[in-house]
């Protein structure tokens, strides 16, 4: 069994680590939203 | 052995929530659509679990089994496996709440340009119609209402938006609306076709700070670029734009270029990639440039769509194969490929892809469009679409609790066809939009060929994901 992706990059064991830009891109702007931000 | 008993007694469930994809050499790509596991496996665990499908009991080699239990395809059973998916949902729905909620006001539905694949259509071309000073100031009021008493805590992001909200009839209502958010602290993205903003530098300039982003338009090359955008005239729009964002770009305003391509365009862009580094606009800090696809919200005037799949092949085809990085450029909209192409050629697709309960923003109601109708949309692309309105705030604020409680609780959960499916993790049900024009529900999928859109990509690839696992 070869796995092309790694075990700590599953959903089940982080679903949204680092890829908050995935959220903001909607579609009409994709935006950076900086957490200073109200 | 007797943990192998065990599990056959305790049961030995493969998920349903499962892709296979037989590889020429006999062997099995499997991508895993609850645990986001992408694996491939030996002929024989194949055929184990052709067995385990059909609920028949199997022998498995107990390191294999144990991999299989890992990487999220066997569990003990399938209550056992809807309680891993309900906690990552549950999950994703906390992580969510942390996400910037977005307000986009349009101070008009206007435009000045007849893009010809415009989703908004006809609502662009009627007579001019802006914001009153007073609706400005109620959207401001709304929108503290909705932060305080749905999403309190939530970061949010303003973005004007339109029809084009840079013309020079609305600019007093621009300027009013940039002063509402320099005094909230909001900061401000821009939606414009860039053909007026020298017009508005008075009013950005010292606004700098504000300014997140301004996203401006460029199909092309000129030729590919002017007959796409055109002014109502006919004129080509593609001279105006580059003369006001290299202004933009000297002032420091952070600039992206967006490029929407379908079938007309595509080929043009190793072009326009030339001509914006000849410009010397990929130097600058401040810039940057996304490919978006067209895409088919509706079913009015949309020839030449690219699916997914037909885009990724065409950039690797003009941008130096399967491997190659693209060069200058992100690529956003990807659904249902986001995921499998992040893994599978990660040089295309670099972002990586949470599972996808919800197609977007719109679902969970993260996201507010305020026109000048005195309406409030969920969604950026039914703006004006008066029966898609879920409340107002002019002349007094209210959000109509039926129509908010359909966007706010759909999901893959709560789609019927989609509570099964193997790939709706993948989609996320699809554009909620797109699915209450086709059927006038928002409660259907709208799966736009998804499964093929995968079977084609897998097809492709499948030399390229022979050669990541040699036998």
């Amino acid at each position: 069994m070869t796995s092309l992706n790694k075990d700590r990059d599953l959903w089940i064991a982080d679903p949204s680590g680092g890829r908050a830009l995935a959220y903001t891109a909607s579609c009409c702007l994709n935006i950076q939203i900086r957490s200073s931000d109200r | 052995m007797r943990a192998y008993v065990y599990l056959v007694v305790g049961g030995m469930y493969l998920t349903r929530r499962l892709l296979t994809y037989p590889l020429p050499d006999g062997r099995w790509l499997l991508i895993n659509t609850l645990s986001g596991a992408i694996d491939i496996i030996a002929p024989a665990v194949a055929e184990a679990l052709k067995q385990l499908l059909q609920n028949e009991r199997v022998s498995l080699d107990p390191a294999i089994e144990t991999r299989l239990r890992e990487r999220g395809y066997l569990f003990d059973n399938p209550a056992h496996e809807d309680r891993r998916f309900q906690e990552l949902f549950s999950t994703m729905m906390e992580r969510r709440k942390r996400e910037p909620v977005q307000f986009a006001i349009c101070p008009t539905y206007s435009c000045n340009l007849r893009c010809t694949y415009c989703f908004e259509g006809d609502l662009t071309a009627g007579p001019l119609r802006a914001m009153s000073p007073e609706q400005v100031r109620n959207a401001f009021v709304a929108i503290e209402t909705i932060r305080r008493e749905r999403h309190p805590g939530a970061n949010a992001h303003l973005i004007l938006f339109g029809g084009e909200p840079l013309m020079r009839p609305v600019k007093p209502c621009v300027a009013l609306i940039l002063q509402e958010a320099e005094l909230r602290g909001f900061g401000v993205g821009v939606v414009t076709n860039g053909v007026q903003i020298e017009d508005f530098l008075d009013l950005l300039l010292p606004k700098k700070r504000l300014i997140r982003q301004i996203q401006v338009t460029i199909d092309g090359p000129q030729e590919v670029h002017d007959r796409r955008r055109p002014f109502k005239s006919g004129r080509g729009s593609f001279s105006r734009i580059v003369r006001n964002v290299e202004v933009l770009l000297q002032e420091g305003l952070p600039i992206t270029i967006r490029i929407n391509v379908d079938r007309e365009n595509i080929s043009s862009l190793p072009n326009l990639m030339a001509y914006l580094e000849d410009c010397g606009w990929t130097l600058y800090p401040n810039f940057s440039c996304y490919i978006f696809p067209v895409t088919a919200y509706t079913d009015s005037n949309q020839t030449g769509i690219l699916a997914e799949d037909e885009v990724l092949s065409e950039l690797q085809r003009m941008f130096g194969g399967v491997g190659g990085q693209m060069p200058g450029f992100a690529l956003y909209g990807f659904k249902v490929l986001g995921h499998v192409a992040s893994v599978l050629n990660p040089s295309s697709l670099p972002l990586r892809m949470p599972p996808l309960f919800t197609y977007c923003e719109a679902n969970g109601l993260r996201y507010f469009a305020f026109g000048p109708d005195g309406l409030i949309y969920p969604c950026g692309q039914g703006v004006g679409r008066q029966p898609l309105a879920i409340g107002r705030f002019h002349p007094v604020f209210e959000l109509w609790e039926d129509r908010c409680a359909l966007w706010e609780r759909r999901s893959v959960l709560t789609v019927p066809q989609c509570q099964s499916c193997p790939l709706a993790t993948l989609c996320g049900g699809g554009c909620a939009f797109g699915a209450w024009v086709r059927t006038g529900s928002l409660m259907e999928p709208n799966c736009q060929g998804s499964p093929q859109v995968l079977d084609r990509y897998i097809d492709r690839m499948i030399s390229h994901i022979m050669h990541l696992a040699p036998m």
